[in-house]
């Protein structure tokens, strides 16, 4: 019994004003003050078409791989719902900004249906009576629908984070499904046969995991009904996050019988090649582009997927890369300097980690001016002051002895005071070199560099 | 005191004199209200009319339509004072921003007297869909004054105003302005911002100016149009002077009369007036030639259609929620909007809501609403092929002149036929006048002057042409 | 004819009651224009193209900077039900 799966995805773009609008895009200010008479719906009024969304949405449409609606206009979806001020969404039916993209995971492509602009609802708090904010009216949405296409929820998962990470490394939303700046609905159907089964409906999901979750519970109860010979019946469903299961909704009485029309307040747009051009000019390096370069650099897997899950890390890693050994940029940044971050809740533009001193303390691990071990106290220290690299470094007497005429010096002198263990190396005894650099160690009070120090020892010995 | 009959070049030399103040044209209005009983305006806008009139006193008479009373349609936006598009539903809504036309006329320093009555929401041709009771005709107040700009051409037309603002969707500046014997003008669409006009069908709506005579119409033009940023269907064409035509030789116009025009459904006296003018313009000079344009034809259909659709949209948001009629009896959202609605809109307005729902539901979008449009894009195509060969078309505005009130209420077709020979002008989005050019039963008779996009002032240049050849007394009082 | 039925499911999409007194009226009504609308259907064309307005207009664009709006209590002086900053409505059942 196979399933078949499809995603649609509703994504909030985090534009300066709205799209239809020039109110402010800010829902979380405070309630209904980002709103105008356009966004309540007032008589007489008429929308505006906001820019910097139709760019946010070409940027999306290259990095999904779309085919562009050059010449697109806008159509109104008619229903009554508290939540709607119009009586109608703008949205894009006729002539989505994109159709027929795709998004490649491990091995699969995802086919995407299209891609269109349209704009969210008020937000609706349910108390005794439901309460209407009207800073959400209005905020640019990107809807993503794809091809019934996917076959499991560990497929959804990887496809909604390759999405979410695609969308947030081109700057235009801030994804996060916890907020609600990313919603996902899924279709699921399961069938015997090689038709397509009933579509079901699944919303509410609160999380990129619980979506897998969802679509998993959801194909295993449809192959049960299929089992014992039940009709499946073309319904929509929520997530229960309790139970980790599915439930009915309660139907709306009309359907969905939405009355498209095309909007004859906004004209039509056309994207001619210098627009898209312009687009294509300013779009960021995205992260499949990231991953190939980190590979060449030589970083290791679990690096490059650490630093790409971390937005903020990546950015700054880009920022100095050109300049750094990246290997050992990638090991600060992902080890001690993430573990800080993580520890004290901060962000890392949020803390006292600056470029400059960034750089200074990889050229010091990379000359091994420094042990490695060194480099974390020097990270602790700048984590929590700031101070220049090079300072904490002297201050704390953390210079290693890495001249080799300095470092012959100490070891002659070490080699000379024990003339035992010259004879001890001579019948082969291991632990005279230990012990000889024990004595080095303790005579430099730890500041010659080990390796070159055990170089030069066992060199002279050899002389001897 | 009866400063108002006087024509506007010579008001503005009393005012710059001196002679007269804006204030006694204002008194001149109200007392005019009051004693015609027209039932012309819903609001009065006396206190605040009366205050800018006195302000206006220490201001230098900057233009020619400083201090003149006007008249604004009751589904044009004005802020602070009431606006209900003569509907229940938002009979105590007072709006918080004015319409771009508003701001315009506000610049000039025009004065508002009034919100003119109107069919409820710009739906009908006779002003009895109103929920302020109907307006009366000044020429005969047993016969309906037209609609749905009823309000603004019966107080032109009984010279309380000299101007006044009405909106045309399939007609309702012109039809009124046929009934009432005023000149009305439904500019070319996109000339005048939307912004602020309560929709009906925003792809046909159009605010235009309601006048004595053509040159006070042409200037009020020159007030209200212009680009909007706050209307992205308004166009950045040039603004013209739009008199700058009137009084020039017409001899060499070329005019078109489609035999649409001249059916056998149009009323004989009326055929008449329209074939006298055409001789009249003939002698001058013109070449007139009748002419066919298909589809027009499928006009009623066509506005069904296309207006209802868009209609049913445009009044979705009067829901109770955010403005508009509050009602207590419900038990949950459905209730309250369903019963908000049924109480706050009149029966036309819910009909033609149903209508354009049932068009736009489920398949019938396909079978009925993307033909229109491209049976659209053919009429109108088949105008602009006639303006490749002639600068202007003539006709009657109307099939008849004013018809009693009553006949056609609660009517679901017949309100639409009113419209047969004006919606094609707003299908196409030309710019197209009314006339007076005679009367019938001692009621005035239309001549409707369409013109090429952009092109008024080439409607006003025949229309003045015509005016002034007629030279009819078309004041209704002194008429009677 | 138009049937009861469909005449409910046009008013419950256009939020209107239809009392049973109006219903054989707006059938009748209802029917009549849907008659006059069919001869649309009728009319052989070969046009593709859809005219949604008569505006030549392309790309009417504002640039993404937010503009001032009115105040709050301007906003809301409108609305009929309020709770503190909020408008009401009926709860709405998820």
């Amino acid at each position: 019994m196979k399933p078949t799966i499809g995603i649609e995805v509703h994504v909030e773009l985090k534009s300066n004003a709205k799209v239809f609008s020039l109110s402010k895009n800010n829902f979380n200010d405070a309630v209904n003050s980002n709103i105008n008479v356009i966004d309540l719906g007032y008589p007489g009024v008429l929308p505006i078409l906001n820019k910097g969304v139709i760019d946010d949405a070409l940027k999306a449409c290259l990095a999904l791989n779309f085919k562009i609606n050059r010449l697109m206009h806008f159509d109104r979806k008619n229903y009554f719902y508290p939540d709607l001020p119009k009586g109608y969404q703008i949205t894009q039916q006729d002539t989505p900004i994109g159709y027929d993209g795709y998004v490649e995971i491990s091995n699969k492509k995802i086919y995407l249906e299209r891609m269109h602009i349209e704009e969210d609802t008020c937000k609706s708090l349910h108390t005794t009576d439901t309460l209407l904010n009207f800073n959400r009216a209005g905020v640019p949405l990107l809807e993503i629908v794809t091809k019934p296409c996917i076959s499991s929820g560990k497929e959804a998962i990887e496809y909604l984070e390759k999405l979410r990470e695609t969308l947030l490394y081109l700057g235009i939303s801030d994804v996060k499904i916890e907020e609600g700046s990313m919603r996902c609905d899924v279709n699921v159907s399961v069938s015997n046969t090689d038709a397509l089964g009933t579509k079901v409906e699944v919303k509410n999901i609160g999380s990129i995991s619980n979506v897998g979750v969802a679509i998993d519970y959801e194909i295993q109860r449809q192959q049960q009904l299929l089992a014992n010979d039940e009709v499946i019946v073309e319904q929509t469903r929520r997530f229960d996050d309790k139970t980790k299961t599915t439930v009915l909704m309660r139907y709306k009485e009309t359907g969905n019988d939405y009355r498209y029309f095309p909007e004859p307040d906004i004209p039509y747009v056309y994207i001619d090649d210098q627009w898209l051009n312009e687009i294509k000019n300013s779009m960021p390096i995205l992260t499949d582009e990231l991953k190939s370069k980190y590979t060449n650099l030589g970083l290791n897997t679990n690096n490059i997927k650490t630093i790409i899950s971390n937005k903020d890390v990546c950015n700054f890693l880009e920022s100095v890369i050109e300049k750094v050994n990246p290997n050992i940029a990638a090991n600060l940044l992902t080890g001690d300097i993430l573990s800080y971050l993580n520890k004290n809740y901060i962000k890392l533009e949020e803390s006292k980690l600056t470029k400059n001193n960034f750089i200074k303390l990889v050229e010091l691990l990379d000359k091994k001016t420094i042990s490695s071990k060194q480099g974390k106290e020097v990270i602790n220290i700048l984590m929590e002051t700031g101070k220049d690299v090079l300072d904490i470094v002297k201050e704390n007497n953390m210079e290693q002895i890495s001249d080799d005429n300095l470092v012959l010096d100490i070891v002659t002198k070490v080699i000379n005071n024990n003339p035992d263990s010259i004879k001890d190396f001579k019948e082969g005894k291991d632990r005279a070199v230990k012990y000889l650099m024990g004595q080095i160690m303790k005579d430099s009070k730890g500041q010659v560099n080990p390796a070159l120090a055990n170089q030069l020892l066992i060199s002279e010995l050899n002389k001897r | 005191m009866k400063y108002l009959d006087l024509d506007i070049k010579t008001i503005n030399q009393k005012l710059k004199n001196k002679e007269i103040k804006p204030i006694d044209l204002v008194n001149e209005a109200f007392a005019k209200i009051e004693v015609n009983n027209l039932n012309c305006f819903i609001t009065l806008n006396k206190e605040e009319a009366i205050k800018q009139a006195l302000k206006l006193e220490n201001q230098e008479v900057d233009n020619i339509l400083f201090g003149l009373p006007i008249a604004i349609k009751d589904n044009i936006i004005t802020k602070d004072l009431r606006t209900t598009a003569a509907s229940h539903i938002l009979d105590d809504f007072i709006p918080v921003y004015d319409a771009t036309v508003i701001s315009k006329i506000k610049e000039k320093n025009m004065i508002i007297i009034g919100k003119t009555n109107m069919d409820e929401f710009a739906m009908g041709s006779t002003g009895e869909t109103s929920y302020f009771g109907n307006t009366l005709n000044p020429w005969d107040k047993t016969s309906v004054p037209g609609g749905s700009s009823s309000g603004s051409a019966s107080c032109v037309a009984a010279r309380i105003t000299p101007f006044a603002l009405g909106t045309d969707t399939g007609g309702s500046i012109r039809q009124p302005s046929s009934f009432c014997g005023v000149v009305g003008l439904k500019p070319t669409y996109g000339r005048v911002s939307r912004y602020g006009i309560i929709a009906f069908a925003s792809s046909l709506d159009q605010a235009g100016p309601i006048t004595r005579n053509v040159y006070e119409n042409a200037l009020l033009l020159n007030v209200i149009s212009g680009h909007d940023n706050h209307d992205l269907t308004s166009s950045y064409e040039e603004v013209k002077d739009y008199t700058s035509l009137i009084g020039k030789d017409v001899s060499s116009l070329k005019i078109a009369v489609p035999n649409y025009y001249m059916s056998e459904v149009i009323d004989k006296k009326v055929k008449q007036a329209v074939l006298e003018v055409i001789e009249i313009l003939k002698k001058e000079g013109c070449q007139v030639d009748f002419v066919d344009i298909d589809y027009l034809q499928y006009a009623i259909p066509l506005y069904q259609i296309i207006a209802l659709s868009e209609a049913s949209s445009n009044l979705a948001r009067y829901d109770g929620v955010r403005y508009g009629l509050k009602i207590d009896n419900f038990n949950n959202i459905d209730e309250l909007y369903k019963n908000t609605r049924s109480i706050g809109f009149g029966n036309e307005v819910k009909r033609r809501i149903m209508i354009g729902s049932y068009i736009l539901s489920g398949e019938n979008a396909n079978v009925y609403y993307y033909k229109a449009l491209k049976l659209r894009k053919i009429m109108t195509d088949n105008l602009k092929k006639c303006f490749n060969q002639y600068d202007l078309i003539i006709g009657p505005t109307n099939t008849d002149v004013a018809y009693k009130l009553g006949v056609k209420q609660d009517d679901a077709l017949k309100s639409f036929y009113d419209d047969l020979l004006t919606i094609p002008v707003n299908m196409a989005g030309l710019p197209a006048l009314s006339l007076p050019i005679g009367f019938k039963n001692n009621l005035p008779i239309g001549m409707h002057i369409i013109g090429n996009y952009f092109q008024e002032e080439i409607i006003y240049q025949l229309a003045s042409f015509i005016e002034k050849t007629l030279n009819l007394n078309l004041n209704a009082k002194e008429v009677k | 004819m138009i049937s009861k039925d469909k005449v409910l499911h046009i008013a419950d999409l256009a939020k209107l009651n239809i009392e049973e007194k109006e219903m054989a009226k707006y059938q009748i009504q209802l029917t009549d224009i849907l008659t006059e609308i069919d001869k649309i259907l009728k009319v052989d064309i070969n046009e593709e193209e859809i005219m949604i307005s008569p505006t030549n207009n392309k790309n009417c664009l504002s640039e993404d900077i937010p503009e001032m709006h009115l105040s709050k209590d301007n906003m809301l002086k409108n609305a009929k039900r309020v709770k503190g900053d909020y408008i009401i409505v009926p709860k709405v059942i998820e």
